[in-house]
């Protein structure tokens, strides 16, 4: 696992496999989509993440950003996310009375994508200023039910 | 993208409490920038759309209400949290050199943006100096 300044890999975390152990389960949960030692949270943008049956999915809170703002990258089982965050500013004779929200500026982060994930498969959209990312599960990482005759 | 809203300042916004309104209420985080002769208030509430925003006027004030219809994914396990469910909601107070019959607002991509102009008096005159 990476955990990225800039782009540039900073520190090395060991992947912890996918198996399902009960013994196990807390540690790689702690670990899934991990980004190292230390997350980028200053920089990039707040997430949930939740696991179903057949999917993940990755939410992160984007206002006032456009499509054409946002970078998805999917690349040696790393997604990362860019997003251009422009100013609300309306421009020159005027003056800031209140500032609350952040700055304009580039905001991004990286996730380890467990390797039950199709990585063709994935897919966003981003609506509202809500950025929705879907990682659905390989078919073999699916549960599936056993017939016993 | 703006929306003239002086005919709907008394929208009640019922269709909003339609969507999780046990859900609480924060502050949303705004920027106000002050022109010559107006005011733009910018509110960034992301996950509201226009169904599920209200804005009103009621006495000088400008009250906000916003219900976030994006909801997680149903039976769903957590795995990182990091954003809490919530819905906004704010009020501003006007002063009377705000015209507030002359309001315009819109949203866009999670964000609100309302234009207060100033009445005549607030806004910036010129003094000759004979």
């Amino acid at each position: 696992m990476y955990f990225r300044i800039h782009g540039y890999p900073v520190a090395m975390h060991a992947n912890i496999a996918s198996a399902k152990t009960n013994d196990g389960i807390n540690e790689i949960i702690e670990n899934l989509f991990n980004e190292g030692e230390n997350p980028s949270t200053k920089f990039g943008p707040d997430v949930n993440i939740v696991e179903l049956k057949n999917k993940f999915e990755i939410v992160a809170e984007l206002p006032g950003v456009k499509k054409e703002d946002l970078a998805l990258k999917m690349e040696n089982g790393e997604l990362s996310l860019s997003a251009e965050r422009k100013s609300y500013d309306v421009g020159e004779n005027s003056r800031v009375v209140r500032r609350e929200l952040r700055r304009a500026g580039t905001v991004a982060r990286t996730f380890r994508i467990p390797s039950e994930v199709d990585p063709s498969e994935i897919s966003a959209q981003l609506t509202d200023g809500i950025l929705r990312i879907e990682l659905p599960k390989k078919k073999a990482a699916q549960p599936m039910e056993i017939r016993v005759k | 993208m703006n929306k003239n809203i002086s005919t709907e300042l008394t929208k009640t916004g019922s269709r909003a409490l339609a969507t999780r309104p046990e859900v609480r209420f924060i502050s949303p985080s705004s920027d106000i920038y002050e022109r010559a002769d107006s005011f733009t208030v910018v509110v960034e509430m992301p996950g509201v759309t226009k169904d599920s925003l209200s804005v009103n006027i009621e006495a000088n004030r400008l009250i906000i209400k916003g219900m976030v219809v994006t909801h997680p994914a149903e039976g769903g396990n957590p795995i990182l949290q990091e954003l809490p469910e919530r819905n906004y909601y704010r009020v501003f107070n006007l002063s009377d050199g705000i015209d507030t019959k002359n309001i315009e607002a819109g949203l866009e991509d999670g964000v609100l943006t309302i234009i207060l102009r100033k009445t005549e008096k607030l806004r910036s005159r010129e003094i000759r100096v004979k």
